[in-house]
């Protein structure tokens, strides 16, 4: 997977970075398992909060993030040294993810929830949306607000609109990659991001109110 | 509230960054996860290891008959294994082909026989969790599980004889 979203400090700490990750999977590649523990140790934090974003339940995070670095021990091989470990991780997770997410019956509700939401403009339907004259006012907050802040709404969306910011806003995945993931219209995906978005701005508009008001 | 396009851009590129800046935070899990990756790769490893014939052509068979031939030949020696194909176990090999599979055959210590006869149940076992109605495999078994306790018999007998 390619980082496209946030550029590293410099060029050549990522390349130092990179060069880490390379020496550390050649080891882990020929069975050095305290090699694929610094692997670890480097991106459990990467690996795990992706892993909850995606089920929001710590015991199935905890499962998916172990499966992660297990499936990540066999597969080391396979990679080859582009993007940094942390990426090629990502997508070991989303790639299990993908396989027991098809195989449940959420997937039957997202869809179910995606083409309700669709009926609409997607505008309705959560406590997290405003009315149109709230909204106006809060405006230019986020600037203001921390990842912290931000993760504990993304938890709060709709399963839908939760995924799809997720791949697209954190993790790079580009709408149409994102589609074939959720088998979903690429249309249907683009309406979710946005709606997605709204909501969170909202949400963190709500939070910092909150804050200050206290 | 998108009234103002160059407004709502800016606000979603800082959405992004912030979105960018927490996946590389990450999330610490409340535990260290590692004893239990480590374990549980430690476990793939030894499954691998037992169940790696399964992905090159079902030499559990192979393994079997050999030792179900290297049990014949134990309990009914030489003269009589020459009479005894082994269509009966795996189709059309014969004794002769089945026991040119493998140069485990070859031995007729107690010992070593012993060790190629406890491989191939194991392998008889664990093929036999994967096709559980398969009744070849389960007269396998049963067999190999019988000409085993009889080898361990004369084994015996053989020892306080000495």
């Amino acid at each position: 997977m390619i980082d496209r979203k946030s550029a590293p400090p410099n060029t050549a700490e990522a390349g130092e970075i990179l060069a880490v990750d390379r020496g550390l999977a050649d080891r882990a590649a020929e069975g050095d398992r305290a090699a694929f523990e610094e692997i670890y140790r480097r991106y459990v934090n990467r690996v795990y909060g992706l892993c909850l974003r995606l089920t929001t339940d710590v015991v199935e995070a905890e499962t998916l993030t172990q499966d992660t670095f297990v499936k990540g021990w066999f597969a080391i091989a396979g990679y080859a040294g582009h993007g940094n470990l942390g990426g090629w991780l990502g997508r070991v997770a989303v790639n299990l993810w993908k396989d027991r997410f098809r195989a449940s019956a959420r997937r039957e509700r997202l869809v179910g929830e995606m083409t309700v939401n669709q009926l609409g403009d997607g505008s309705s339907g959560t406590s997290a949306d405003l009315t149109g004259a709230a909204r106006g006012s809060r405006d230019g907050v986020i600037d203001l607000l921390t990842g912290l802040d931000l993760e504990r709404c993304i938890a709060r969306l709709p399963e839908g609109g939760r995924l799809v910011f997720v791949f697209h806003d954190v993790e790079g995945y580009t709408h149409r990659e994102i589609a074939e993931l959720l088998d979903l219209a690429v249309g249907t995906v683009k309406a979710q991001l946005h709606r997605a978005r709204r909501l969170l701005r909202n949400m963190l508009a709500e939070d910092r109110e909150a804050a200050h008001g206290a | 509230m998108e009234r103002n396009p160059e407004n709502k851009e800016n606000r979603d590129s800082q959405l992004n960054r912030l979105a960018g800046q927490m996946r590389d935070t990450g999330t610490a899990p409340d535990r260290d996860l590692w004893p239990d990756i480590d374990a549980a790769i430690d476990a793939a490893e030894h499954r691998t290891v037992i169940r790696a014939p399964h992905r090159k052509g079902m030499p559990w068979m192979r393994l079997a008959a050999v030792a179900a031939v290297l049990t014949m030949m134990l309990s009914a020696g030489w003269v009589g294994i020459r009479t005894i194909t082994g269509e009966a176990i795996i189709g059309d090999k014969t004794t002769q082909e089945v026991a040119s599979l493998d140069g485990a055959v070859e031995s007729d210590s107690p010992a070593s026989g012993l060790a190629v006869i406890d491989q191939a149940l194991d392998e008889l076992i664990l093929a036999l969790k994967d096709d559980p109605e398969n009744r070849n495999l389960s007269h396998l078994v049963l067999m190999v599980h019988k000409t085993r306790g009889n080898l361990l018999r004369r084994n015996t007998e053989s020892l306080v004889r000495n």
